[in-house]
């Protein structure tokens, strides 16, 4: 039990010393932005769709669950207002997180970790090329810009999603619900979101490409490292959704 | 005969074991981090709305039960789980383990699918409602500190919202979730191609997979309802 | 030259070997040879600082190895080529050779250009422009050997560089290898359990098992050794047709 604790904190450590790493390489300009532009767009590419249909049904679940809950108390006029609200600050971020986590993190800790166990990054440091110049840190950077605009993406999409549940399903009209958005959806909640879409980008791409690094033992190493990161993610996510919710709400109500 | 179903129950039982009880501790901790983000989040948000406290236990008890338990389980277990099954039966047909148990006349699907099958159905509804117990503890606890209830009254408010119904709807979505995330493993592991690289590849898309399959399904049940 | 001594390597709590010593000349060519899996590649990658060792010392060309400053420079002279070729797959080869180009020049080595590379190791020009794993497996591990060979390093450190390869690509790397000893002059140390292409370009041998060194010499005294494993290792070149 200690060891794991202790393996937690080594592993975090390296974690965020790996994302240090990579965020001073490109600040001093030695990532080539070609590499980084070339990663998003695959990222992308590949994740916008999937992105999209998420944050539509998450938003449109969670409109039919508030409305239910204001039903009972006569206040379905807040349904707009409420749902966005839930979605954009808790339910977006975390559930997007996870997915994100799932296609995004995956993704780059299979990656990073086939070039490990290949000797790819090693055959690198034999020629004298840092490979985590070369090889981590475009593809850091690439996740962390993707995650954090697919995650953005996702938010709006759920308010889209409760606004057309609402109207198509629940009778509440489009124009009362964006009206009700307006009134309810504070800046700070706003900022809480974009602090929430970041961190949780951060959080994914540094996990994954840790991962990924660090992959031992053949293409079961790379299974592993994969299978790591998926967990890993979602539960960090979790945590620092927690964290934000608290320390937000502390630093704005007092 | 008896022998039979002991062997096929062995099997359940085996995965049983490696989904459920191994899971069990990441799926509560993380609920309980759930249900403590729902406390401090709808007091914020019943604040907006009615400007008071007393909903608090209700609101949230009913959106970790009705929705983010079952959720967040599934998609737990489908990254655990999700991914190892699918893994592990990619790799199996790559090394021809397959075709060599089909060949000897076994049933595949009785013999794999429907093991792996109840295994994950029947864990996911087992860890979404003990989680759910631990969590609606741990909500008890952050709500008498953050919100200066006595734990018994919240409890009993936390009760009295809480139909029996909510419950059901709660452990009807983890059966369907988990028969998803089974299935979706599962299929994602038969169809791999050949080769190293798709074990990766089919892992990484049955966990997807499963999220999107959660997500959707999670859209249905809560609409019927 | 490059040896080592009384090199100990561990992983977690496996003892790989200990007490291990081995020398190597320019101009010299030593085969390391022994069953799979006995921690033979470990050697090689342990003198270029991709191993850490625990006891022993690694010297080449009088840079002890002791910090990562003298892996990079034990690096920039001894060129590595690995058991599954590393050609990055995420690039073309051509590609993979200009990233050494300018890796050498960062150096400070005037690195061979493309085309005289291409020319050294005689594969056709077309495999410039594919990746790797759209290459047979004899061709990947030639154009990972141009890699290494680009930096013109005095020493080469191949992992089993013939397993794999059919008869003709086994003579073409072997026509190569001892070409760059003899005009060139680079010593090279090989890890294998091809005997007959050992016997072809080796000068002296190691025979280890199990962690450790059970017969050392030159041609002569191995092909004369009463050795079991060393028996076993001829009497597979002899099926494989070698003249003993």
């Amino acid at each position: 039990m200690i060891r794991c604790f202790r393996n937690a904190l080594v592993d975090g450590a390296g974690m965020v010393s790996l994302a240090a790493q990579c965020l001073r390489l490109t600040a001093t300009g030695r990532v080539k932005p070609s590499l980084v532009a070339e990663q998003i767009f695959i990222i992308g590419v590949r994740s916008v769709g999937v992105t999209i249909l998420m944050g539509l049904f998450v938003g449109a679940t969670m409109a039919i669950q508030i409305e239910v809950q204001l039903r009972d108390f006569g206040a379905t006029s807040f349904l707009g207002g409420l749902a966005s609200s839930v979605s954009l600050r808790n339910v977006g971020p975390v559930l997007i997180g996870f997915l994100l986590a799932g296609k995004v993190g995956a993704y780059m800790s299979a990656e990073i970790g086939a070039m490990r166990v290949s000797d790819q990054i090693d055959a690198l440091r034999c020629l004298g090329v840092d490979p985590i110049g070369y090889l981590v840190a475009p593809r850091f950077m690439a996740s962390l810009v993707s995650s954090v605009v697919l995650l953005m993406i996702g938010l709006v999409m759920t308010v889209l999603g409760g606004m057309l549940m609402a109207d198509i399903g629940l009778n509440v009209n489009y124009l009362s619900y964006i009206q009700r958005v307006q009134d309810l959806v504070s800046v700070s909640t706003l900022c809480l979101s974009v602090l929430k879409s970041l961190t949780f980008g951060a959080i994914l791409s540094a996990i994954a490409c840790y991962r990924g690094y660090n992959a031992t033992g053949g293409f079961k190493g790379v299974g592993r490292a994969v299978r790591q990161t998926s967990v890993e993610a979602l539960v960090m996510i979790l945590l620092m959704d927690l964290l934000l919710s608290d320390l937000w709400s502390g630093w704005v109500n007092g | 005969m008896a022998r039979r179903i002991w062997r096929r129950l062995e099997l359940c039982i085996d995965q049983l074991y490696v989904c459920g009880v191994e899971s069990l501790p990441i799926v509560a901790i993380c609920v309980t981090v759930v249900s403590l983000m729902l406390v401090i989040e709808m007091s914020y948000h019943i604040k907006l709305v009615l400007n008071q406290h007393t909903l608090v236990p209700g609101f949230s008890t009913l959106m970790l039960v009705r929705e983010l338990a079952p959720v967040v389980t599934a998609l737990l277990l489908a990254s655990r789980v999700g991914a190892a099954m699918a893994a592990e039966l990619s790799v199996m047909k790559n090394s021809d383990q397959i075709d060599a148990i089909r060949l000897s006349g076994v049933d595949l699907f009785k013999y794999l699918v429907l093991p792996r099958l109840s295994a994950v159905t029947l864990s996911c509804m087992a860890l979404t409602l003990i989680a759910l117990v631990v969590a609606t503890l741990g909500a008890t606890v952050m709500a008498s500190n953050r919100l200066g209830y006595l734990p018994s009254e919240y409890m009993n408010t936390m009760l009295a919202f809480t139909a029996k119904y909510d419950i059901l709807i709660c452990l009807i979505k983890a059966a369907v979730f988990g028969a998803i995330i089974a299935t979706v493993a599962i299929r994602q592991g038969f169809k791999a191609p050949p080769g190293s690289r798709s074990v990766g590849t089919a892992a990484t898309n049955a966990v997807v997979d499963g999220f999107i399959g959660t997500i959707l399904a999670d859209w249905v049940i809560t609409y019927l309802a | 030259m490059v040896e080592f001594e009384g090199l100990k390597v561990q992983f977690g709590d496996k003892i790989i070997f200990e007490n291990l010593s081995l020398r190597l000349k320019a101009s010299e060519s030593v085969i390391i040879m022994g069953p799979s899996g006995t921690g033979k590649s470990v050697c090689l990658r342990a003198i270029v600082g991709l191993v850490a060792f625990q006891s022993g010392t690694i010297r080449v060309d009088e840079i002890d190895l002791e910090s990562e400053k003298d892996a990079e420079k034990i690096r920039a002279i001894c060129g590595l080529i690995f058991q599954f070729p590393a050609l990055l797959d995420s690039i073309t080869i051509q590609e993979n050779w200009e990233l050494a180009v300018a890796a050498s020049l960062m150096r400070g080595i005037k690195p061979f250009d493309i085309q005289e590379v291409l020319d050294l190791i005689a594969l056709p020009k077309a495999i410039l422009n594919q990746y790797s794993y759209e290459l047979s497996l004899g061709h990947q591990k030639m154009a990972q050997m141009a890699r290494a060979l680009i930096g013109k390093p005095k020493y080469l450190l191949l992992d089993e560089p013939t397993t794999g390869l059919d008869p003709i690509l086994t003579r073409s790397v072997n026509q190569l290898t001892r070409r760059l000893i003899a005009q060139v002059g680079c010593g090279v140390l090989t890890v294998t359990h091809d005997m007959k292409s050992a016997l072809e370009i080796g000068d002296r041998f190691y025979f280890m098992e199990k962690g450790e060194w059970i017969a050392q010499g030159n041609q002569e005294s191995i092909l004369k050794s009463q050795h079991s494993l060393v028996r076993v290792f001829m009497e597979d070149a002899k099926i494989r047709g070698w003249a003993l």
